[in-house]
């Protein structure tokens, strides 16, 4: 079992896998930036130390005081979260170069997956169905060209080195796809360091569901079954829920299986999520595999009664899993509000500053997981999360009351949030009736903020 | 299996360090596995009076297992002697210990740029870069902090005495963390 563990990462994951180490008693140390250094994850862990100046590349992104801040700590494990180095292959290779486990898959299955053209190739392989596209990636805008009128426009011009909604193009009709074709490389060069390419149809507003697994250096792989993750804005999720909800079981069980299937063809290791765009007509198609935990986890948590926290680490010390698949099973719905400091009256514009007054639910089910404080400030150098309120009911009306219960008590003072919105989406019609697709926000958010204005809401 | 052996092989998994183990003897299937809970009791290291059941007991003892270099092993006595060097346990708890300097208008604080292990001298057993009370020009080298396998040479950037050296030949150090008081001139 793991003895001292390098949690490479801040805010409320960092909080997270302190807390799982913390009951498994594993020691830990956290690193923080300058402008961390009065942060949660801090004070919880057993040391911590300043490893660079707040910008990410100096700090959470500086491989080398990382890999020496845990040498020095005499740490044999590093965790890296969520973002920052969590899926850099180079990083996994670095920690085994010296000695410390990476929790996580091994850096080939790393580097497999974040290749995204390289990563439908593989799922295409383990008979798992990939949207309509390009095998691998294209040399040029005329073989993107081929592909796309193979496949019908409208499709998607896709960086391979993007991933998570970015480096994405639509490209409408056969005219316009050189020039993108040419602007899309490069941006993708300057932002990934490489101008890859390969091509997809394009989806008109899917759902957006992806299937947890869980694989031990054994060589088993489970599921812990699906999440809908379509309440989106410009592809950052807003909400999310386990079980999806207006999904045949015929369906959903052929997607567990399938991301399975994915995870074993890779030689995966620890927690992983595949990622499926699913149509009206519920065909369901793989886009992509993320090799690390996931902001959502907890509703998976939720309704499995499994910590993939602890399974991760159990994992990567070696250990199998203690479970089959028989043995998981689901009860109940959970839903999770993630919580960022968001001006949504202004474009969503972030709103960094210091928590005036803070009041998170409590009570049955209802699940908090945060870094923030009474008093703590909220940087401008990282991402606007500050925390997931997730709630567990017994259906899905049951979890959807839950919420509307639990938002309507958090207070949030001092800097604006999401809350609000997410609020009054508990109550709307569409996502009562659930299954409702990834273009829910894009055409329903300027009513919904109408409503909120003309109900005196103020933020 | 008679209980004797039973209880044999019990103490033995104990004593050791495997997490769990099946066995057959004799046509009987014995399988045993440590408790995740087992491992949450042990006692933390920081409360006096308690013995941490960990290995690491400080940082004392990872230093002083000698360090393998680039440039063969370079061997750190026991530096910081299980001194926290590293780090507050809370916020508001300063992070250098009290003997770092207030400063003052005319004191450069000389810190870490980067995170590794601090050494006052080219090699060991050789005479310091600089000691308290010694005159530096900028660009004199005034340390070597250790990082990744490789020796990074920290630099002087101003001309003056130094008044103060706040941490001990084989510190491990962290970014920012204050290594000299240097009174400009």
């Amino acid at each position: 079992m793991l003895k001292r563990v390098l949690v490479a990462n801040r805010g409320e994951i960092a909080v997270r896998i302190i807390r799982a180490c913390m009951e498994m008693g594993i020691e830990t140390v956290a690193v923080y930036s300058e402008a961390d250094k009065d942060a949660l994850h801090t004070v919880l862990a057993d040391k911590a130390v300043c490893i660079g100046a707040p910008p990410a590349k100096d700090s959470y992104l500086n491989i080398g005081n990382i890999i020496e801040a845990a040498k020095v700590t005499g740490c044999d494990s590093v965790h890296p979260g969520f973002g920052f180095l969590s899926e850099n292959s180079k990083f996994a290779e670095i920690c085994e170069d010296n000695s410390l486990i990476f929790i996580g898959p091994p850096p080939a299955a790393i580097a497999l997956m974040g290749d995204k053209a390289a990563a439908r190739e593989c799922a295409r392989t383990a008979r798992v169905p990939v949207v309509p596209g390009t095998a691998g990636t294209c040399a040029g805008p005329a073989e993107a060209a081929a592909a796309a009128k193979a496949c019908g426009f409208p499709v998607l011009l896709k960086a391979a080195a993007g991933g998570g909604g970015r480096g994405l193009r639509r490209v409408n009709t056969e005219a316009d796809i050189e020039a993108a074709f040419r602007a899309a490389s490069s941006e993708a060069e300057s932002a990934f360091g490489d101008g890859s390419m390969y091509v997809e149809k394009f989806i008109e507003n899917p759902r957006h569901i992806e299937v947890q697994i869980l694989a031990d250096k054994f060589g088993n792989v489970v599921h812990l079954g699906e999440r809908d993750c379509s309440m989106q804005r410009r592809n950052q999720k807003l909400i999310e829920e386990a079980p999806a909800a207006k999904l045949s079981g015929e369906t959903a069980r052929a997607m567990r299986e399938a991301a399975v299937r994915a995870a074993k063809a890779c030689g995966y290791v620890g927690a992983g999520t595949c990622e499926f765009v699913v149509d009206r007509d519920e065909n369901f198609y793989f886009i992509e595999m993320n090799t690390r935990i996931q902001v959502e986890h907890p509703v998976t948590e939720a309704v499995t009664g499994i910590d993939i926290v602890k399974e991760q680490i159990r994992t990567a010390s070696g250990e199998k899993l203690s479970f089959t698949q028989d043995d998981v099973e689901f009860r109940g719905h959970a839903i999770e509000c993630r919580i960022t400091a968001e001006d949504v009256s202004d474009g969503f514009r972030p709103c960094p500053g210091k928590i005036e007054f803070l009041h998170f639910p409590g009570g049955p089910s209802v699940r908090v997981d945060s870094a923030i404080y009474d008093g703590c400030e909220i940087s401008p150098y990282y991402d606007s999360m500050i925390g997931k309120i997730i709630v567990h009911g017994e259906n899905r009306t049951d979890a959807i009351r839950k919420m509307r219960r639990a938002l309507s008590e958090t207070v949030i003072n001092g800097v604006k949030t999401t809350l609000p919105l997410s609020h009054l989406i508990m109550y709307d019609t569409e996502f009562l009736r659930g299954g409702f697709d990834t273009g829910f926000l894009e055409r329903r958010l300027p009513e919904l903020l109408d409503i909120y204005r003309k109900a005196g809401g103020d933020n | 299996m008679n209980v004797e052996e039973i209880k044999e092989l019990i103490q033995t998994f104990a004593e050791s360090g495997l997490e769990e183990i099946e066995a057959e003897l004799d046509g009987n299937r014995l399988y045993l596995k440590r408790s995740a809970d087992a491992q949450a009791q042990v006692a933390p290291a920081n409360i006096p009076g308690f013995c941490p059941n960990t290995v690491y007991t400080g940082w004392g003892a990872q230093i002083g297992q000698g360090l393998q270099t680039g440039q063969g092993t370079h061997d750190i006595t026991n530096g910081s002697g299980g001194t926290d060097v590293i780090g507050a346990d809370a916020p508001g708890v300063a992070k250098s210990s009290a003997a770092v300097g207030e400063g003052g208008a005319n004191t450069e604080m000389v810190k870490a740029p980067l995170v590794g292990i601090f050494y006052e001298a080219p090699a060991p057993g050789e005479e310091p870069f600089v000691k308290e009370g010694q005159k530096v020009k900028k660009g004199d080298v005034l340390c070597v902090i250790e990082a990744m396998k490789m020796m990074n040479e920290l630099k002087a950037d101003v001309d003056g005495t130094v008044k103060k050296v706040d941490v001990k030949n084989g510190d491990a150090v962290e970014f920012g963390q204050v290594l000299f008081e240097v009174e400009r001139c």
